[in-house]
């Protein structure tokens, strides 16, 4: 079974669902900010490797959890993936996708333009973590109830 | 192998790129108006199916050949594929062909129209100026990438 998280960049509130899941970040309090910075692939996803799922680890259900980038294509990437895999005998509720574009603070998207596409990553970075903390109890409910519902095999679009 | 042509829309280029490689289309007669008229109940019917891969036959080397309609996304559906046939061990090789920049801006025109139903017969004509318009060039275009398919196979034995 695979769980994708899926945003625009799949640099930040992806790796941050994953990182949630995993364990990797807390969910009874907002981390601080070298929690972020620890976090692998966090901030580090290029433009060019956009479409590309990036393994993050295996939860405690034994779902391998990966990260995606699809800018705002999620409409027709996410249906691509899935006819590609049906027509190859896949079937749906082995993988799940979901959405992490959760209450996403301006801050972060616009840390997220600095530091990705404007190559700025001193600066970006940072303006990134700093909007994820302040949302960060969204991220921490949305990562809970896809565990909840993992089982159901829906769509977090 | 399979060879999907990526358009804007699915059924436009795509199609039109799909139909040469199968030999539907002939290269040196422009089809007759009923074929034309076919086409374009094609494109209305599935121009909007984004992402949905839409399988048209096989080929002589009997290579699956498929179209997609997917916007401006190309690369990341692209990307995503690819690797989803590695994360799967899919033994099959995806040759994607972006017919986006020889299939021009009059699909996106006459789709869009369809899409706010506006006079279908405008519509219509349109399509059929384009096909005519397009014709030897996507015939030039389908041989390259025969060719090219052709290379492909010769180096794998």
């Amino acid at each position: 079974m695979k769980l994708f998280y899926h945003c625009y960049g799949g640099a930040h509130t992806s790796v941050t669902c994953a990182s949630i899941h995993l364990k990797y970040l807390p969910d009874d309090r907002i981390p601080e900010m070298y929690e972020f910075k620890a976090i692998p692939f966090y901030d580090k996803m290029e433009n060019k490797e956009l479409g590309k799922p990036v393994f993050m680890g295996k939860d405690d259900m034994g779902w391998d959890i990966y990260v995606v980038g699809m800018k705002d294509g999620k409409n027709v990437v996410i249906p691509a993936i899935k006819s590609y895999l049906n027509f190859n005998g896949i079937s749906r509720p082995e993988i799940l996708f979901v959405g992490a574009l959760v209450q996403l603070h301006p801050v972060t998207a616009m840390g997220g333009i600095i530091s990705r596409r404007l190559g700025l990553p001193g600066i970006g970075g940072p303006m990134t973590i700093w909007g994820i903390r302040r949302s960060y109890p969204h991220f921490v409910e949305l990562v809970s109830r896809v565990k909840k519902t993992i089982l159901t095999g829906n769509d977090f679009y | 192998m399979k060879v999907i042509y990526c358009g804007y829309r699915g059924t436009y280029g795509a199609f039109l790129f799909a139909a040469f490689h199968l030999g539907f289309y002939k290269e040196n007669s422009i089809p007759e108006k009923r074929q034309i008229e076919k086409h374009f109940e094609i494109c209305r019917l599935y121009g909007e199916q984004y992402g949905n891969l839409i399988y048209v036959g096989v080929d002589e080397e009997l290579r699956e050949v498929y179209i997609l309609g997917c916007k401006r996304y190309f690369s990341v559906v692209k990307k995503a594929q690819m690797h989803i046939n590695k994360m799967f061990h899919l033994d099959d090789t995806i040759y994607h062909v972006d017919v986006r920049k020889k299939e021009g801006i009059l699909p996106r025109i006459i789709g869009f129209l369809l899409a706010h139903r506006i006079n279908r017969v405008i519509c219509r004509k349109l399509f059929s100026y384009w096909i005519v318009r397009k014709y030897p060039c996507v015939s030039n275009a389908t041989k390259t990438v025969k060719e090219r398919l052709k290379t492909m196979d010769m180096k794998k034995r």
